[in-house]
């Protein structure tokens, strides 16, 4: 183990390293062992493709602290443009995608400069007025995106669908290293200070403009890839669905109830968001967004921390007192003590003592 | 002579307040400059001017002949002026160590900072050790007392290695044994290279410490000079007679508390 | 020039309407630093309401104003004390209360689909078509009437905020929470009370947007995002400013038109609230609400 921790990057610890790599085989070999049925198939691709996606979120929504309700706007520009590349040109598909994320995130950067000086609550506003304006012009400006009646995709041959798992796998867990590398580098550590206090971060040398428009783009591109490779996945696309207030919504709630701020959090939140979909929402259309509303209000009155914070007091109960970086999840400002269970505000020290 | 640190006919108004108004000062190479006034004289605004916290209404603030004024927070830092807060405002969900870290890593230009996260590590350790707080480099801040949590917020300034370090009340609220851990703290970082700046309230921390006093009065400089001279001067005496008395348990201290 | 005073008063009419949506957002905000986004829910119920007394029991909207308001004052009293109360506050608290209230908004929204379905409805009376020259250019009598409601409303609450004493309890308790317990204001009261008269407003704004604009159960959402472009415009400060506000909006919005296509007003707001970030971060007529 030490000899192999030697090779890792700084940022990555050798037990999370072992686990990534081992979950990653498995998913890996899963189909080529197993043989799936095309819905059990389908749903693994969809949630991988969602996991990228909820991560992405998070990195805005948890590392920054600026919760966005306006991401459906970068997954529909991801959408749109590589539909348009792929019923245009003879680009090969992933560079499609790769044009449709880069899209998004200029898109991302264009809006998102001037708002993210906003903070917190006033920032998620912005971004609801964000979202709304793009869909509205997308619904309209129907030759790009053909209007109410969408777009339909060339159907590629058959194993097409049968590789995009192996691709969606490989994009998640791209996503999930970047992840870890945005949480445990430099660039982590900043982003910390800036979701902490703002001012303070300025006045130690952290450009708060510069990095949370870096995450910002980052994420526009990763949701924007999704967004393509949603819509190379479906074979048919239309605004409505694609910059519905539902999509961006549905992100938001993969984040919450995962757990704000951590990696395994938002991948949990992405993977019980599919089986709801799959479950409860498909018997239920009408009852959908009531659904996710009594989640966000139950997580957020019962247990702020999501999934995450149940698995933390899991991990209480049997001794572990979990370290900075789980402390560091959590929504908005400052709540460390709580998170950590509970430092005493004045505890008299012995340095203290000590004359 | 050209001063490391230098201001310009200095103004910051707030619609029709003038919080600072037409200051001139300047700051020399390894010296510790006081900075006093009464309750709203405008020192903590002058700070904030200076770091870029709020950029100023008119004059020019130069840093090593480069004129600072009006850029942002970080920008500033990294031409080398840190400041710390009069309420301190340390990151609570980051540890004691990784506080100082942000300060190593984002407060240096790219050339002087460490390379590896562990090299950061291993220079905030010092620090810590360096003010006091080298044992509790994995608590969170919250566990600290106000004295802690004050040396935290110099080593974390200390951190970006200014050449200015702007030091805002570090030693208000604390007992006289803390005040004097602080004070020795102050002295050594000159030791490091760098010139002071501080506000302070306590007359016999500021009168011992520095080398030269500057007294703002409604956002105007009354007066300037050596300590000795700035405790006799009467416009300083009218100046602090004016309001409650800031520092009683030393009366033998300064004459702005006798008169009190 | 027929052109400029048609849209001139058409947009000083809109003001109004504006001006009453952005308050009760604003008054939410400032006194307990909790952004509603419900409030955008509280505008859809509003005008459901409004549809409902109207369509069911033939009550005419002007005068199912003082049900709807009283309806949702209780509704937004009921939401304090069940929900709202128990979360932090400020900004380390912020994000809590924001994510609560939107679940509490698609709640609301999912409600309103259940019970009318997804269709556009509208609120029509006698008079929703009869019309009325005023400086020239004729316009519909429901604007003029939503445009003195509103104005009434807003002169009602200023009076209110600055002559009663609860209305006094409720400003102190914007500028100091703790003084104002220690000098016995019962601070809980008044967070509670100012919750219900913001979503009341709110309710007030869907009733005033039904009998011009047809809605449907996803209405609000546009609407919270002009409350708060008229918040950042105008500053939390007084009604003066919120009306400023308004108006800007109301005037950028009209005449828009001029040179976008009509689908791209939507996005006027938005455009609006980028200028104002850029230009004068501190809002342009009012105390500074970013950070």
């Amino acid at each position: 183990m030490r000899r192999l921790a030697s090779w890792l990057p700084e940022w990555a610890s050798p037990w999370a390293a072992a686990g990534f790599v081992v979950v990653l085989v498995a998913l890996y070999a899963l189909p080529l062992v197993v043989v799936l049925d095309p819905y059990t198939h389908g749903i693994l691709t969809q949630t991988f493709m969602f996991v990228a996606a909820a991560l992405a979120w998070n990195w805005l929504g948890g590392y920054v602290g600026q919760i966005s309700f306006g991401h459906a706007a970068m997954f529909g520009v991801g959408g749109f443009v590589t539909a348009r590349l792929l019923l245009s040109t003879d680009l090969p598909f992933f560079a499609a995608w790769v044009v449709g994320g880069l899209v998004a995130g200029v898109y991302g950067l264009l809006w998102g400069h001037p708002t993210l000086r906003l903070r917190g609550p006033y920032f998620a506003i912005a971004t609801i007025g964000v979202g709304e304006a793009t869909r509205l012009v997308a619904t309209f400006w129907s030759s790009f995106t053909g209007g109410s009646s969408g777009i339909s995709l060339p159907i590629p041959s058959g194993d097409f669908k049968q590789a995009l798992y192996w691709y969606a796998l490989y994009f998640m867990a791209a996503v999930v290293l970047l992840s870890y590398y945005l949480r445990k580098s430099r660039i982590g550590l900043g982003l910390l200070a800036i979701k902490g206090d703002v001012d303070a971060a300025g006045d130690v040398g952290v450009s708060a403009t510069f990095y949370q428009d870096v995450v910002l783009v980052l994420s526009g591109i990763v949701v924007g890839i999704s967004g393509g490779f949603y819509a190379s996945f479906f074979s048919f696309i239309e605004p409505s669905d694609m910059f519905g207030f539902e999509r961006s919504i549905s992100l938001v709630l993969m984040g919450v109830i995962g757990g704000i701020g951590t990696i395994l959090g938002a991948a949990l939140g992405a993977v019980v968001y599919v089986i709801l979909q799959e479950n409860l929402i498909a018997s239920y259309p009408d009852l959908y967004l009531g659904l996710y509303g009594l989640l966000l209000v139950a997580v957020i009155l019962f247990e702020p921390l999501g999934l995450s914070g149940l698995l933390m007091r899991g991990a209480r109960l049997v001794g572990y007192r979990p370290g900075a970086g789980v402390a560091a999840g959590g929504i908005g400002g400052a709540a460390a003590t709580e998170a950590t269970g509970g430092a005493p505000e004045e505890e008299p020290t012995l340095e203290e003592a000590r004359p | 002579m050209t001063a490391l640190l230098e201001g310009h006919s200095v103004s910051k108004h707030f619609g029709g307040l003038k919080a600072v108004d037409e200051v001139d000062f300047h700051l020399d190479e390894g010296e510790i400059l006081g900075l006093i006034g009464p309750n709203g004289a405008g020192k903590t605004t002058l700070f904030s001017v200076i770091t870029g916290s709020i950029p100023p209404t008119s004059g020019r603030v130069v840093l090593e002949g480069k004129d600072i004024a009006g850029r942002p927070a970080h920008r500033v830092v990294h031409s080398g002026a840190c400041r710390t807060h009069q309420i301190v405002r340390p990151f609570a969900r980051l540890t004691i160590l990784e506080n100082v870290v942000v300060g190593i890593l984002y407060g240096r230009t790219a050339g002087h900072r460490p390379k590896t996260m562990g090299g950061a590590r291993s220079e905030a350790r010092d620090l810590l050790d360096f003010v006091g707080l080298g044992d509790r480099a994995a608590s969170f801040p919250a566990e600290l007392t106000l004295a802690g949590r004050k040396k935290l917020e110099v080593a974390r300034a200390l951190g970006a290695r200014p050449r200015v370090l702007l030091l805002d009340e570090v030693v208000s609220g604390l007992n006289p044994v803390e005040t004097q851990t602080l004070v020795e703290l102050i002295r050594s970082v000159r030791q490091r290279d760098m010139s002071i700046i501080m506000i302070e309230h306590v007359m016999q921390a500021v009168m011992g410490v520095s080398d030269r006093v500057m007294v703002l009065d409604y956002g105007k400089k009354i007066a300037e000079g050596p300590p000795g001279q700035i405790s006799r001067d009467p416009r300083v005496i009218e100046a602090y007679l004016g309001e409650e008395p800031e520092e009683t348990e030393n009366p033998d201290d300064g004459t702005e508390s006798q008169g009190a | 020039m027929e052109e400029v005073t048609r849209l001139t008063v058409s947009s000083l009419l809109l003001a109004g309407l504006y001006a009453v949506m952005a308050y009760g957002l604003g008054l939410i905000y400032g006194v307990l630093r909790v952004v509603n986004l419900a409030h955008a829910g509280m505008i859809m119920g509003g005008a459901y309401l409004t549809w409902v007394l109207h369509g069911r029991l033939g009550i005419d909207p002007y005068l199912s104003i003082p049900v709807v308001m009283g309806a949702f004052f209780v509704f937004g009293v009921v939401l304090y004390k069940g929900l709202v109360r128990f979360l932090p506050r400020g900004a380390a608290g912020g994000g809590q209360s924001l994510l609560l209230l939107f679940g509490v908004w698609l709640l609301m929204r999912n409600a309103a689909y259940l019970l009318f379905s997804g269709n556009d409805q509208a609120v029509r009376t006698g008079y929703s078509t009869q019309g009325l020259r005023l400086l020239g250019v004729s316009v519909s009598v429901n604007r003029v009437a939503v445009f003195v409601i509103a104005l009434i409303a807003l002169g009602a609450l200023h009076f209110f905020l600055t002559r009663t004493y609860l209305g006094k309890a409720i400003r102190a308790v914007a500028q100091n929470p703790d003084s104002c317990l220690l000098v016995g204001i019962d601070v809980e009261r008044v967070y509670a009370l100012t919750f219900g008269i913001g979503s009341a407003l709110g309710g007030l704004a869907g009733l005033l947007l039904s009998t011009i604009f047809a809605f449907n159960p996803s209405s609000g959402a546009v609407e919270l995002l002009k409350s708060f472009v008229v918040v950042v415009l105008g500053g939390l400060g007084s009604v003066v400013g919120i009306a400023l506000g308004a108006l800007v909006l109301a005037f950028a919005e009209s005449f828009s038109i001029l040179v976008l296509p009509s689908f791209l007003t939507a996005a006027v707001g938005f455009v609006l609230l980028v200028i104002v970030l850029v230009l004068r971060p501190g809002g342009l007529f009012g105390q500074r609400v970013l950070g």
